[in-house]
């Protein structure tokens, strides 16, 4: 600039559009859609929304475990994508993040089959009683409730 | 400046002392006056003094610098249960340490002036720039109001070259554009940036000998409102719109290693990233074509109505805070600290924007209320002080013109996009 004269208005701004446009059609993708465990994590709470949660009129302890599954994927993936977020190195789901996450969701599912078998064999039984019998059928119904029936191959 | 004037520091009832997380160098003669003096007082206070602070080497031609050593809370060993200083209470204030007895203040010769402004990771500072329409007004400095009167910043009035000599003269002219009535706070922006883009190639670091009047002619020209007019009506038909300097900004918040974070500006990166956690990271149909949809776009998106709807209902402090900080980063933080004039204002339309997402993403001022513009006001002050503390006292300042290189905004285009935000 020191002895030559500076470019006019219209150069400056002609320069400065084209750099506009430059800048606004290079492509922008975040850390975190660049992260596959993410967008996995996104699509499997997806498909479970779409077909594995329960109709309205299913019984409570079952709209408990449907709660505690969503809550669970909430959970994960926030955590997740902080640290997607962040980029602060390896990102994996770790055993504490998974206990912490998926421990609610073996308790509901625990405690429907607890309330499941109540409601099936009637009152609880009396502390020291022999446990009531349960035969493949109906744990075979408990299971098919809760996810499912299994893919033909 | 005026919000100086009205600065006093508010002791334990600060909502975040500066007594902790920093490291504070001891002057020499302020740590020789502390040996004597604690071992003419008692053993007790020989010991503990002692114990409190540490020296760190600075190479073989640096003298040790001594500096006092933080508990395992990161509070300064000298800090009482009570939130007062024991060095402050027991023997004085004249026998703190330059470092302490002047924060958050900064005094700097420049030119033939000396200037007195603040640190705005102190957070009643920042309340005291951010809340008053006059803070930056100029007033003329009591020196007797300073309790200590250590220079501790300024430049070399000898040095000829063209970015020190006319430092003074092109500091006061880009003041005058950001205060230049008649214009939005974004089209005065945009001059400055305008300004300093056309000067550095003669108005840096590296630059020894050059003629000087076309800067000069280039100031003459924007003291008309004929140029400013004409730059303004094309400022506002340029387009601006990509989700670039929000990923820029997000990536300058969110530390890469968490642990050097400080903790108090993490939780609040961390209470604002959280409102854009509902915002899906991917859809089918995203990256089909440039033109659709992405985790980006989506982001943008709702940055754009966050802001839209604060900005429609306090315009004018929004456009008061801006203007404060920009006034206050000119005064406070020399032109010299970048290589070029230009990598100055960018550094500043970061920090901006960095405060913008910050503020208007917070979870407190999304919701309507009476009390609107107290809940903005106490978003903007936690917002700065804690930045500053994040960002201005770290090499991190440095590095935003990384990010803005990596990002392809070390521009005027970079600027716009910046001011847009």
């Amino acid at each position: 600039m020191a002895d030559t004269e500076l470019p006019s208005i219209e150069e400056e701004f002609a320069e400065l559009d084209a750099e506009l446009k430059r800048i606004a059609a290079m492509p922008l993708r975040t850390r975190e859609q660049q992260n596959a465990l993410v967008v996995a994590l996104e699509s499997l709470r997806d498909g479970w929304q779409k077909k594995g949660r329960a109709h309205l009129d299913a019984p409570a302890w079952r709209r408990v475990v449907d709660e505690a599954i969503t809550t669970a994927f909430d959970g994960l993936l926030a955590e997740v994508r902080a640290g997607a977020a962040d980029g602060a190195g390896g990102l994996r789901l770790d055993p504490q993040m998974l206990q912490r996450h998926l421990r609610p969701v073996l308790d509901a599912v625990a405690d429907g089959l607890r309330r499941n078998l109540v409601q099936k064999f009637g009152k609880p039984q009396p502390p020291g009683a022999p446990p009531p019998e349960v035969d493949g059928t109906d744990v075979a119904a408990i299971l098919l409730t809760l996810f499912g029936p299994t893919k033909k191959k | 400046m005026r919000y100086m004037e009205r600065f006093h520091c508010i002791g334990p009832d600060c909502e975040d002392n500066c007594c902790h997380g920093w490291t504070v160098e001891i002057d020499p003669l302020t740590h020789k006056r502390m040996q004597k003096l604690t071992q003419l007082h008692s053993p007790k206070e020989r010991r503990r003094y002692a114990a409190a602070v540490t020296q760190v080497e600075l190479g073989r031609k640096k003298r040790p610098m001594t500096i006092f050593r933080l508990g395992a809370d990161s509070a300064c060993t000298m800090l009482e249960a009570s939130g007062l200083c024991h060095i402050q209470s027991t023997f004085g204030e004249k026998l703190l340490s330059n470092v302490c007895a002047l924060y958050p203040r900064r005094i700097q010769k420049v030119g033939k002036a000396i200037e007195l402004s603040g640190m705005v990771s102190c957070p009643e500072m920042a309340r005291q720039l951010l809340q008053h329409a006059d803070a930056t007004e100029e007033v003329e400095l009591d020196r007797t109001s300073l309790s200590r009167a250590v220079v501790t910043h300024g430049m070399d009035p000898r040095d000829v070259r063209p970015y020190w000599r006319l430092l003074v003269e092109v500091r006061t002219f880009m003041l005058g554009l950001l205060r230049r009535p008649g214009y939005t706070l974004e089209q005065r922006l945009f001059f400055m940036s305008w300004f300093a883009k056309r000067a550095s190639p003669t108005l840096n670091k590296d630059t020894r000998k050059a003629d000087v009047a076309a800067v000069r002619a280039e100031m003459k020209a924007l003291e008309t409102d004929a140029t400013l007019g004409e730059l303004a009506r094309r400022y506002d038909a340029v387009e601006a719109d990509s989700a670039v300097v929000l990923l820029l900004a997000r990536e300058l918040v969110r530390s890469r290693d968490p642990k050097k974070q400080r903790r108090s500006f993490r939780q609040l990166v961390d209470e604002v990233f959280a409102e854009y956690l509902a915002v899906r990271v991917y859809q089918a149909g995203d990256l089909e074509s440039p033109e659709a949809e992405s985790h980006a776009k989506r982001l943008w998106a709702e940055y754009r109505k966050r802001k839209a709807r604060i900005v429609a209902k306090a315009t004018p402090r929004i456009e008061q805070y801006l203007a404060n900080v920009a006034h206050n980063y000119w005064m406070h933080r020399l032109p010299l600290e970048a290589p070029d004039l230009m990598v100055h204002m960018l550094r500043l339309l970061t920090l901006q924007a960095v405060f913008k997402l910050l503020v208007f993403s917070h979870p407190s001022v999304q919701g309507d209320g009476e009390d609107f513009e107290t809940r903005l006001d106490a978003v903007a002050v936690d917002v700065l002080y804690r930045t500053a503390r994040y960002i201005e006292h770290s090499p991190l300042l440095t590095a935003l013109e990384t990010g803005l290189g990596n990002a392809n905004l070390r521009s005027l285009a970079g600027a716009v996009y910046l001011i847009s935000f």
